[in-house]
């Protein structure tokens, strides 16, 4: 009796669950996305598609239904644009970004491989700390996309690290597998995506806005100001 | 009414953030439950002046490689010195992300390009 282990070695304390899943109407890029999300996290659950035009709070009935306490939400817009949302489940906060770069897992270019349920590291550049909403952020992607320890369904290894990095106001996900630990040899395994980040609220896809990223600009802008700048060219030539 | 070219109001509640930073921050759980580091993101060496272009894939590919170098580096060197092992051993099978015959598409694929880069040669 006296060899038995304590009981607490082993215990799963820290019990996120994700729930991932998107709207109707997302490109192929976007679903790839969440399967490749899906494939590398083992703490996530997901569900049929959500119908766009449905209300936005519905999302956290179907968290609780599925038993999530965080959420990972794709929206698909005009067939083309994607857009994440990011949210602890049921008191918030959310954030919504908006989803460009895309680079799938299934490309060959990326040569890596890691288990499919081990936890990664999880990488995080230092301008993370430097202002509120991004300390908010780093807190809300550890809890999201760190595998719990001891969860029952992940492998008690770690083979991969998951970096985000900000750059040119964009947030940068890259995901290494780890080939030698103690010089940190590194492969790249898949996805590719940078999130430039709209807005924070402060409850769960609702409640009032914290943060509103005065750098942002909606594909739909972006699309409208490149459009306005080439459509002089002809007139500018003439004269 | 605003036009679309105008920019959004820029809101940043700072103590509100703090706030909801404070709510949902896990103090009580030790750093091995999370697996977190925050590592400074060093120019790449590839650059000559300190700012890294964005545009360029090849000097932003290698600064994030750096930032999880860095980070596997003292990651990892916390694990080891707590005493977790985070190596699978030899006789460890376990299914992984990118199933065999993906990985087999991977190495014919950098066999071509080898073979080809050679030819060129």
């Amino acid at each position: 009796l006296t060899d038995m282990e304590p009981l607490t070695k082993g215990r799963w304390k820290n019990k996120q669950k994700v729930l991932v899943f998107t709207s109707r109407g997302i490109t192929f890029k976007g679903r790839h996305l969440i399967k490749d999300l899906r494939n590398l996290m083992p703490h996530t659950k997901t569900d049929v598609k959500m119908d766009r035009k449905s209300d936005l709070l519905m999302v956290n009935e179907i968290c609780e239904l599925k038993n999530c306490n965080k959420c990972v939400y794709l929206v698909g817009k005009k067939g083309r644009d994607v857009y994440m949302w990011v949210s602890n489940v049921p008191h918030g906060p959310s954030a919504l970004f908006h989803v460009e770069y895309l680079n799938m897992m299934e490309e060959l270019k990326f040569t890596g491989n890691c288990l499919k349920a081990s936890r990664p590291i999880l990488s995080f550049d230092s301008k993370f700390d430097e202002t509120p909403h991004m300390k908010l952020l780093k807190e809300l992607f550890i809890q999201v996309f760190g595998t719990p320890n001891y969860h029952p369904k992940s492998q008690p290894f770690i083979d991969h690290v998951f970096t985000f990095s900000v750059m040119d106001g964009k947030i940068w996900f890259r995901n290494y597998q780890i080939v030698e630990e103690t010089g940190g040899e590194l492969v790249e395994i898949g996805p590719r995506f940078t999130m430039t980040l709209s807005r924070i609220l402060s409850g769960s896809f609702g409640g009032p806005v914290l943060y509103c990223n005065p750098d942002y600009q909606s594909p739909n802008l972006m699309r409208h100001l490149h459009k306005k700048k080439n459509s002089m060219k002809y007139v500018e030539h003439k004269a | 009414f605003r036009p679309i070219t105008a920019p959004p109001p820029a809101i940043n509640n700072e103590v509100g953030l703090l706030e909801k930073l404070e709510e949902i921050s896990q103090s009580d759980l030790e750093w091995v439950e999370r697996l977190d580091v925050t590592i400074k993101r060093n120019k790449s060496e590839v650059t000559e002046d300190d700012q890294t272009d964005v545009h360029n894939d090849f000097q932003r590919e290698v600064s994030f490689y750096g930032q999880a170098q860095n980070s596997v580096i003292s990651a990892m060197l916390r694990l080891h010195s707590s005493g977790i092992n985070t190596k699978r051993p030899d006789d460890y099978f376990a299914e992984m992300a990118k199933k065999d015959d993906h990985m087999k598409k991977v190495g014919v694929k950098l066999l071509a390009l080898k073979k080809r880069r050679e030819t060129s040669e």
